[in-house]
């Protein structure tokens, strides 16, 4: 994809928009607020990193906007849409058909081989054939240099190979926003640089990303940073605001 | 032993925290293993107990068989005679009979019946027992009268008099008499239920005047002669018998067969043991495969405690105390499932007791030494297995470091492992559909049996009649008999009543007939009809057995003994190729008068031949002990008479006041006649499906109890499977599966292991069935109903174990995918 056409679908409305988002956990009777006011858009196209220390509501976050958890108070619009009053039939409906994700410990299913965690979010859309399921994994594995091991089961890959077939399930579905959380996280230095690489590449194809991170190095690899500290958004600014 | 003590704690607080693993492991084997004692018991007890005699190889008991139709007859008082001072055979030879006697319990006071055994005292010798009061008897107690001599149980003695030596010399006011209690006795094995030892001889001397004994079944038994195989015994009593002046001519004598079986015949029947021993074999593996369940589960929670391990081992302490701490869980599993299964064990019994799965049984059913040794032996087992898979958790670590590693959390079991658990729970269905299938190919058999048309109607059908103690009458038994149904008729519970010499429920005759077209006058050569003279002339509108040609009996032939003849369609089918037998004549060997049927002593005097016409056809009926074997029986042939011994009566009334009205009817006729056996058709055909299937009652809770067993350890593998599998569900969840999906798939990873189990049934399903064939009635040995209601059965069993771990699927957290280890 040209990098005007990127920038011009990085100006349209914004993909996800948070407003006055709060999550509170209850354990007994201590309240804690893991988020508090948070707002926060991200634009179809842009490649967004939310930075901040252990604890400070990153994963909470990324939760929320993987709709694998509800906000306490706040509204939240995903693609328009807004999802916080949605049953868990129309969430599950959404997450296979919007969103694709990157886990820190890469969370491939144990008994499923290479091929077969790829083509799972396939599977569970259920709207397409044999052929063109096994055509988009291929593909899908093609771009992250992991086809060669179609058949391997997750233990027997490296952990910066596993990441790379995670990234591989993560687009095959083409959906509208990948979320990353701490890719690099269970990886040494080199295997972290090449899956940041891979990460640059699909956004620069196009696709819309969102990465939790507690490395700035590797947060500048995203067009805009967010940080939180203490469940709160603190900073926000642009790669060039951040060099400069 | 501080230190022992201190493990044993530590353990404990393990296991109950937690209390999934540790219940459901302990419940299961101890179920299991309950069931697995209590067979053992009984095959025990059954097939292998030695019996309390010297030489017991030795004492055989003798039976009388029939070998074209593949049945077994009684011994009676006269085979006793006939084997008695046959030195070549037996060195010690004595006859026995069971009975019931009524003692008194006062004026006003219902009497109570209880069993006793008439046995000369041969018998008390060779069974060798010995009284624990008293004495045993001699020959003049067995002629004793006024009183009469008896023995007692230590029970009853205890029971009525305080102690067996306070009852020595006492007297019983039994209903034949006054007896005096001589000796007591303990429980033996022979005797289970066994209140009274009468001493009697069964000469031809002491029968014509003897106590409460008559001419009914005599069961034999004696120790072989040095050197007597039991084969050549039987060969020489067979010969005996054939020879006898009472078989001369009879056609039956080429089919006689004496045979000197092992003593435990007794009570026990070659397809009893086949199916015995394969019912043991099927709760053994049920056993075993709930081992392998446990062991699984174990095997699983100790790759879940490596962490542990590796910090003790940081700590300073050596693999064999890890071994010992982990190996210790092991233990106190297989003692609390050996507890909790001795217990039950006790309660099944009771169970078994109560239900008479075995009334047979020659040593009373209950937990005794060899079953708690037995019960020892498989939680040794146990214990030994489950330390051996600590020991190999053991050898497999890699090493404190790596174990540190890990981190404590739980951690799954290998996928190997998980495979053979799957693959235990496909077998555990495949052995609960084959179970349910045979236990339900054995009830469905039974049904059919409790359901077939007899030949005459069942409902409020009540048969009676009358016992003579002393010396057999026939002239006064009938007049007694007479007068009796006088008084029957004209209770208001009696809403009809008929008469015969024999009924289907209770007592057939039979007798030589000349085949139509036969001139051969040799009797020994006829056929054999079921022959019952003495028929009322409104029998068979009165059990409505139809009359398919001519007619029924009128009152006048019934007076006169006419020589008339109503026979059965087999009857016709076998004799008149035309199908047309009415105004035919036939010939037996045999009296119209069922008096001459009572006095069953030997008679120099040829029977009677008589010629009779046949004026009517009736369809066949059938004995409820014969719906299995309707062949035994022959062709029917009834001929009319007045003085029918069996009372038949149709009543609403119940068994309980209507046989106390009787017995009390009864008394003022006589106050010596005891009231015969009296009983409803219908409970004498419950009674007799009970004994074609014994088994039935044991084979389905055996097999209720696997299905329960099968869902449960489905119910295991799949709740601990969706427990380990958490992290993958919430995976999926962020990939967009849905809840539903979740559950979906739980209970298709259940259905799909049950359908497995299923389809690798089909065939031991298949052989089953053919091992159950000789059994099987009206049922097709791979029968389609029955497979596919186990098959429905199992699905609804697999649909309620997979409902809570589907459901615990379905509420998969999917922030768990964002935490990382």
């Amino acid at each position: 994809m040209p990098a005007a056409d990127v920038a011009s679908r990085g100006n349209g409305a914004p993909l996800i928009r948070l407003e006055q988002i709060a999550k509170i956990y209850y354990t007994d009777d201590l309240e804690t607020h893991a988020l508090s006011g948070v707002q926060l858009e991200i634009r179809r196209g842009e490649f967004v990193s939310i930075t901040g220390p252990s604890g400070c509501g990153k994963s909470t976050l990324l939760g929320i906007l993987g709709l694998l958890d509800s906000p306490s108070a706040g509204e939240y619009l995903l693609d328009g849409v807004a999802v916080q009053s949605l049953d868990h039939i129309e969430r599950a409906t959404l997450r296979r058909r919007d969103i694709g994700f990157i886990f820190q410990a890469f969370n491939l299913i144990g008994d499923l081989t290479v091929y077969e965690n790829v083509e799972l979010p396939l599977r569970l859309r259920g709207d397409s054939s044999t052929a063109d399921r096994r055509r988009r994994t291929l593909e899908a594995l093609e771009r992250v240099s992991m086809s060669h091991r179609l058949k391997h089961y997750p233990a027997q890959l490296s952990g910066g190979q596993q990441q790379r077939v995670a990234v591989a399930r993560a687009l095959v579905g083409s959906p509208s926003i990948i979320l990353a959380d701490e890719p690099t996280g269970n990886l040494d230095s080199v295997n972290g640089e090449s899956v940041m690489e891979l990460l640059r590449e699909l956004h620069q194809a196009g696709s819309t990303l969102c990465m939790v991170t507690h490395d700035p190095r590797y947060s500048d690899y995203a067009e805009r940073s967010i940080s939180l500290f203490d469940g709160r958004v603190v900073d926000e600014r642009s790669r060039e605001e951040g060099r400069s | 032993m501080r230190s022992w003590i201190s493990d044993l704690g530590y353990s404990l607080r393990r296991l109950l925290r937690s209390p999934g693993f540790t219940f459901m492991s302990i419940a299961l084997l101890a179920l299991t293993m309950s069931v697995v004692i209590v067979w053992f018991v009984i095959l025990y007890d059954t097939f292998y107990r030695p019996l309390p005699y010297a030489d017991a190889e030795r004492l055989v008991f003798v039976e009388f068989h029939f070998i074209k139709e593949n049945t077994d007859g009684r011994t009676d008082a006269g085979d006793a005679q006939l084997f008695a001072h046959h030195p070549e055979i037996f060195e010690r030879e004595s006859a026995f009979s069971r009975g019931l006697e009524w003692l008194s319990n006062g004026p006003g006071v219902e009497p109570t019946q209880l069993s006793l055994i008439f046995a000369e005292p041969e018998a008390f010798a060779i069974f060798e027992m010995h009284p624990i009061a008293g004495r045993l008897p001699n020959a003049a107690d067995a002629t004793a009268r006024s009183p009469r001599h008896i023995l007692v149980t230590e029970h009853f003695a205890r029971e009525r008099f305080g102690s067996p030596g306070a009852a020595i010399g006492k007297l019983l006011p039994l209903h034949s008499g006054q007896y005096q209690i001589i000796g007591v006795f303990p429980e033996y094995p022979l005797s289970v239920g066994v209140v009274f030892w009468i001493p009697s001889l069964y000469t031809p001397e002491q029968l014509a005047e003897s106590a409460g004994l008559g001419y009914g079944l005599v069961s034999i038994v004696g120790r072989l002669a040095p050197g007597v195989s039991p084969l050549e015994a039987s060969r020489r009593l067979t010969a005996l018998v054939t020879g006898d002046r009472r078989w001369a001519g009879s056609p039956f004598a080429s089919d006689v067969q004496i045979i000197a079986a092992p003593l435990r015949t007794l009570w026990t029947y070659p397809q009893e043991r086949l199916l015995m021993y394969s019912l043991f074999a099927a709760a053994l593996a049920l056993w075993l495969i709930t081992v392998s369940n446990v062991c699984n589960l174990y095997l699983a929670r100790l790759a879940g405690r490596q962490h542990e391990s590796g910090l003790m081992s940081a700590l300073g302490a050596s693999p064999g105390r890890i071994l010992w701490l982990h190996a210790q869980d092991g233990q106190i599993i297989a003692g609390a499932a050996l507890a909790i299964a001795l217990a039950l064990a006790a309660w099944e019994f009771m169970g078994v007791r109560l239900l008479e799965m075995f009334p047979g049984s020659p040593y009373p059913l209950q937990l005794d030494l060899p079953g708690v040794a037995f019960a020892l032996l498989l939680a040794s087992l146990l214990a030994g297995t489950l330390v051996t898979n600590a020991w190999w958790m053991e050898r497999r670590r890699a090493g404190t470091r790596e174990d540190l590693k890990i981190g404590g959390a739980r951690h799954s079991a290998p996928r190997e492992i998980q495979v053979l658990r799957t693959a235990l729970s496909v077998l555990q269905v495949t052995l609960t559909a084959v179970l349910l299938v045979g236990a339900g190919l054995l009830i469905r058999s039974a049904q059919h049996a409790l359901h077939l048309d007899l030949g005459f109607e069942r409902e409020h059908l009540l048969m009676t009649g009358i016992n003579m103690p002393g010396p057999p009458n026939a002239v006064a038994f009938v007049d007694l008999t007479n007068r009796f149904a006088e008084r029957i008729r004209a209770l208001p519970q009696t809403h009809e009543m008929t008469r015969s010499a024999c009924n289907p429920l209770a007592f057939l005759n039979s007798a030589p007939y000349q085949p139509p077209g036969s001139q051969d006058a040799d009797v020994s050569h006829w056929a054999v009809a079921t022959f019952c003279p003495e028929t009322a002339a409104n029998y068979f509108a009165f059990m409505h057995t139809p009359v398919l040609q001519g007619r029924p009996f009128n009152d006048q032939e019934a007076r006169d003994y006419a020589a008339v003849a109503i026979v059965d369609t087999d009857f016709v089918r076998k004799n008149f190729s035309d199908g047309q037998a009415l105004g035919r004549t036939i010939r037996i060997s045999g009296s119209l008068d069922g008096t001459a049927m009572l006095d069953n002593r030997p008679s120099d005097s040829p029977p009677a031949i008589t010629t009779l016409t046949i004026v009517g056809v009736v369809s066949r009926v059938t004995m409820p002990w014969a719906v299995r074997e309707q062949n035994v029986l022959g062709p029917y042939l009834y001929t009319p008479g007045p003085h029918g011994v069996q009372l038949l009566l149709h009543t609403t009334a119940g068994l309980g006041p209507l046989s106390t009205d009787l017995r009390k009817e009864l008394r003022e006729l006589s106050p010596e006649a005891m009231l015969g056996g009296t009983r409803f058709a219908t409970d004498v055909l419950d009674e007799a499906v009970r004994y074609l299937y014994p088994a039935n009652t044991a084979l389905s809770v055996l097999a209720a109890v696997t299905l329960m067993l099968a869902a449960v350890g489905l119910y295991a593998v799949l709740a601990y499977s969706t427990q380990i599998r958490q992290k993958e569900f919430a995976i999926r969840l962020a990939l967009g599966e849905s809840p539903v999906g979740l559950r979906r798939s739980v209970i298709r990873q259940g259905l799909r292991s049950s359908a497995l189990g299923l389809v690798l049934a089909i065939p031991l399903i298949w052989l089953t069935g053919q091992a159950l064939q000789s059994q099987l009635f009206r049922v097709k040995t791979f029968d389609p109903l029955t497979v596919c209601t186990v098959a429905v059965v199992v699905a609804i069993a697999t649909l309620i174990a997979t409902w809570w771990p589907a459901r615990r699927a379905e509420r998969a957290d999917p922030m768990l995918a964002l935490r990382a280890e």
